[in-house]
């Protein structure tokens, strides 16, 4: 009952005037950023550090929570509507939203998407009230051992991304490995692939990656025909219909258990996020096949994901006090400079301010559903705008997105490179899933390996030593035999429903 | 045809603009050091990482006091990648007008031009110091609940089992990898190093003991010394912490010299005339200086010490001397 | 499409090759397990080999003529080739000239060669994408887009 308690008077913080208003300002910021190229959210709230001096603690932990979880719903918008995804755990929705957008139905894509993200970030910032305990000590169970075999279980989901050719897709996922190898190697710390170009020591740029492949790849394609609109058929209604909620409903419930447990592990992106929730959903769906073409499934599952990412990584913050990522990280630096130290002990030295700024995550988003559908009638007016002139903007928004995040102009040269790869590579007909999917989670997977291994000083029997570890590559065995079940001639006589795990 | 006129006309306009440009690059006299910074002119001051790191919200703590310092505005720009050092080459490529300030960390600096495996395009002389703001000593902790209650105890196990105690650090050729580089050697003892990548991983294997020791920063444990989950053995520091309870001895006082931390400073490309270097680091002082800045440094925990260029010089040309010794130890490794 | 491919596969085989050759020279195996070349060496190794099957698979295939606008006409290799250009100058000069004038000059020369709109349109746009962005994300946004390292245009404030 105490909890019950707790949150009412967290609310009863949360709802003053003032500090509704630093909950919608922050909801605000947090749709342009996620809709604008070339600032995402740890540099969003780093440009308001210097303006929290100014407020009180409350409303300024407020006001940057919320401009970090708002960003995940603005992000959704550029992917849906120009292929060019606003933030990097929006990627991709672009292989739906945008062959939703195409097909005449980008206000469904975007309203699903705002509603799955209200689900998921309402029910992880739940999670944070009911059961943070049982959630933090599963997050400090997740260990590089666990992360590894994490990986593994991701990674075998790379066969079910497959379209017609099991053999190009497999060819795209070691493409994607190979790429995400270049940079400073996790074993020596020595340069790999980087061609004595120093800007590629930390890595291919992700951003300029996926710029490029999807971005870049759809405009060029374009440009071989005399510009016409993208979107031919007429637009629909913003409301989904009956049949989209009911294929919704599941990957977003999913994508919401998915992204709070990820969100509480430090060192996972929010792109992880997404993407496991698409794979797994392409995994489970009954029609595979349909994804890519402007499934409802593939846009509702990973845009649910990043959110309850967002405020699930908030969970470490408050019941341990490490930053689950960057941005959390700035976020706790708010929280240190007034003096608070989060944690452990923050509930009971600081009960108002913890509870009032909990409170607020459910306000917040409350805030950005209502902030949000509304503007989608606003956005899909985007497409109208004659394509001979999108074309242009949408290059000028890719330059700016592309150059802001690192100020550097060879990412610029990386998006070129990338946007000509993804150009023919389309044309050959391979699927660009498996690529992306891999340069997320291969480096991650690479250091995760290390790591254990200077655990147990080369000793291989250490990934599988803990039962989550354990049981993480026992599925990761299984899903790789159903997909592979799927592409053999014996495979295709079961029948289907009878292939899952 | 139209079309091919209309591309003509379009090539034509931007060649004419590119060579306009181009023709007229070249330098020119400016940067009269009486009156600097100029009225309206903006003062850049780089950062080696991404928005929103550490070192970020520290120079951006700071960028307020500092345009009430001189009287301008001031540009936070990030140039991340390859642990600083396209930042650092940027800085010292730029022109030394004062206009462009580097904000720096050591000895990830001096990693970045000690070791030739790195290619900088810089040395040591390429940098003016100019003002050093904080340092973040090291430190070597357990958890609370560790059978290890003092260093001895680490060490002695260390030597029982060697290669068997795990210890963390924030990263291949990371501060941390190299003061524990530094600790073995002095104490003749084989630790398993494991590099995780920043603080945040490596604090959760230690509070989910998955690792048996944290070699970390003041800043990072902080919060944790706090709430009596992590009990700190020692600090490489000269003088105890402020931000640990006070029966935390240093290193040296338990017989093992290793001094160390993250120094956090800015730099002003070399050639910047000394009037220059003047205001600015003054400017600086008063910056750093101010209840504000002090105020907001102390509450992350970070250690508050201020150096003007001259001490900043010989503590760089210090570590320097230090870092020669121990890159090629680590190499070997 | 059967050379197309067969074509496209091989290029995938050197490319898979190259990758092996240069993971040769790096350490394959430590002490504490894989070194920084084992996994490029058998991931190159499995690309060479998938991109062999797909070279039979290919072969396999009937011929067939390459499907209509497979390879874009001439003026669509021009349309494509204005863009790439326009991009690449960008890349190389936006450190020079700075983001205001370059984007100015490639908004206009994009939408003038390809955009065939009225200049009035086309000039304001132009402007609102350069002058106008660099003023938004500098002034409201406090993002840094870059400014040009000439001395004599910096003084104009671009």
């Amino acid at each position: 009952m105490d909890v019950v308690l707790n949150i009412l008077a967290g609310f009863a913080v949360a709802l003053t005037p003032q500090n509704l208003m630093f909950a919608l300002m922050g909801s605000f910021l947090g749709t342009l950023i996620g809709v604008l190229p070339g600032i995402g959210p740890a540099a969003g709230c780093a440009l308001l550090i210097p303006l929290t001096a100014r407020i009180d603690p409350t409303g300024s932990i407020i006001m940057l929570t919320a401009l970090f979880y708002g960003t995940q719903y603005g992000g959704t918008i550029t992917s849906v509507l120009l292929n060019v995804p606003g933030e990097a755990s929006s990627v991709i929705t672009c292989l739906d939203g945008y062959q939703m957008a195409k097909q005449g139905r980008p206000g469904v894509a975007l309203s699903i998407s705002a509603i799955g993200s209200f689900i998921g970030g309402t029910l992880a910032s739940l999670a944070l009230v009911v059961v943070a305990g049982p959630l933090t000590r599963m997050a400090l169970e997740f260990g590089p051992v666990e992360f590894f075999a994490l990986m593994v279980l991701g990674l075998s989901l790379l066969m079910g991304l497959a379209g017609t050719s099991m053999v190009k897709a497999l060819m795209m996922g070691i493409f994607g490995l190979l790429l995400s190898m270049v940079g400073m190697d996790p074993v020596r710390g020595s340069p790999r692939f980087t061609f004595g170009q120093m800007e590629l020591m930390d890595g291919i740029g992700f951003v300029p990656v996926i710029m490029g492949l999807f971005g870049l790849a759809e405009i060029l394609e374009n440009a071989e025909k005399r510009f016409t609109q993208v979107v031919q058929s007429k637009l629909s209604s913003l409301i989904p219909t009956r049949q989209d909620v009911k294929d919704s409903a599941m990957p977003i419930l999913r994508g919401t258990v998915l992204g709070t447990l990820l969100g509480l592990v430090p060192g996972m992106t929010n792109s992880a996020s997404s993407f496991l929730s698409y794979a797994m959903e392409k995994k489970l769906s009954k029609h595979p096949e349909k994804f890519g073409t402007g499934a409802i499934e593939g846009v509702a599952g990973p845009e649910t994901a990043n959110n309850a990412h967002a405020n699930g990584a908030l969970i470490p913050l408050f019941t341990l006090g490490i930053p689950a990522s960057p941005t959390i990280a700035v976020i706790m630096g708010a929280f240190m400079m007034n003096g608070i130290v989060p944690g452990p002990f923050l509930f009971k030295d600081h009960p108002a301010l913890v509870w009032g700024v909990i409170a607020s995550f459910f306000i917040g988003n409350v805030i950005l559903l209502i902030l949000n559908l509304p503007l989608i009638r606003l956005w899909v007016k985007v497409l109208k705008i004659p394509y001979s002139i999108l074309f242009g903007l949408i290059l000028a928004f890719m330059i700016i997105g592309v150059y802001g995040l690192d100020n550097s102009a060879f990412d610029i040269m990386t998006m070129i490179v990338f946007g000509v790869l993804g150009y023919v590579l389309r044309k050959l007909d391979f699927p660009l899933a498996p690529v992306v999917l891999t340069l997320v989670l291969g480096p991650l997977m690479e250091r995760s390996l290390r790591t254990s291994m200077e655990m147990s000083q080369g000793d291989f029997s250490i990934l599988w030593s803990s039962p989550i570890s354990a049981g993480l590559l026992i599925a990761a065995a299984a899903v790789l035999i159903s997909s592979a079940l799927r592409f053999l001639p014996i495979g295709k006589r079961i029948p289907s429903g009878d292939e899952e795990v | 045809m139209k079309r091919m006129n209309r591309l003509g006309y379009g090539m034509v306009l931007f060649g004419l603009l590119f060579a306009v440009s181009a023709t007229l690059l070249g330098p020119a006299t400016d940067a009269c050091a009486a009156d600097f910074p100029a009225k309206g002119r903006a003062v850049q001051v780089v950062v080696n990482y991404a928005a929103g790191g550490a070192t970020d919200v520290g120079v951006r703590i700071l960028a307020t006091e500092l345009e009430k310092a001189l009287d301008t505005k001031i540009e936070v720009v990030n140039k991340p990648g390859a642990s600083g050092q396209i930042g650092a080459t940027y800085t010292s490529k730029a022109k030394p007008d004062g206009y462009t300030i580097g904000a720096v960390n050591l000895p990830a600096l001096n990693v970045s031009y000690l070791d030739p495996s790195r290619e900088a395009v810089y040395t040591r002389k390429e940098f003016i110091p100019l003002a050093l703001q904080v340092i973040d000593p090291g430190l070597i902790a357990v958890r609370a609940d560790s059978p290890y209650k003092t260093l001895q105890d680490v060490i002695d196990a260390a030597k029982a089992n060697p290669g068997k105690v795990t210890v963390t650090t924030t990263g291949l050729q990371s501060t941390e990898h190299f003061w524990m580089m530094r600790f073995q050697k002095l104490t003749d003892t084989q630790f398993a190093l494991v590099h995780f990548q920043g603080s945040a991983p490596a604090l959760i294997a230690i509070l989910g003991k998955k690792i048996d020791v944290l070699c970390g920063n003041v800043s990072d444990v902080t919060p944790h010394v706090k709430t009596g989950e992590i009990r700190v053995l020692g600090v490489m520091d000269e003088q105890r912490s402020a931000f640990l309870p006070e029966g935390v001895k240093t290193l040296t006082e338990q017989g093992i010299p290793v001094v160390g931390g993250s120094l956090r400073g800015y730099v002003l490309p070399a050639k910047t005339p000394q009037p220059v270097v003047d205001v600015l680091s003054a400017a600086l002082k008063k910056a750093l200086e101010s209840q504000e800045v002090k105020e907001k440094m102390s509450n992350m925990g970070l250690t508050w010490r201020y150096m003007g260029p001259t001490q900043f010089e010989k503590l760089w040309d210090d570590l320097d001397e230090m870092m020669i010794k121990l890159i090629p130890e680590m190499k070997a490794k | 499409m059967r050379r197309v491919n067969q074509v496209g596969s091989l290029l995938f085989f050197v490319g898979a090759l190259s990758v092996m050759w240069a993971s040769w020279a790096l350490e394959y195996y430590t002490p504490l397990g894989p070194g920084p070349g084992f996994f490029p060496l058998w991931l190159g190794g499995c690309l060479a080999l998938l991109s062999l099957i797909w070279f039979v698979q290919a072969g396999r295939k009937p011929r067939e003529p390459i499907p209509e606008g497979f390879i874009p006409a001439r003026d669509g290799m021009m349309r494509i080739g204005s863009i790439l250009g326009a991009l690449l100058l960008m890349g190389l000069l936006i450190d020079v000239l700075g983001f205001q004038l370059m984007m100015f000059a490639f908004l206009l020369f994009l939408l003038v060669v390809l955009g065939r709109r009225s200049i009035v349109l086309t000039l304001a746009i132009s402007l609102a994408g350069s002058f106008g962005a660099y003023y938004a994300f500098t002034t409201w946004l406090g993002v840094q887009l870059p400014q040009a390292s000439i001395s004599w245009l910096m003084k104009l404030g671009l």
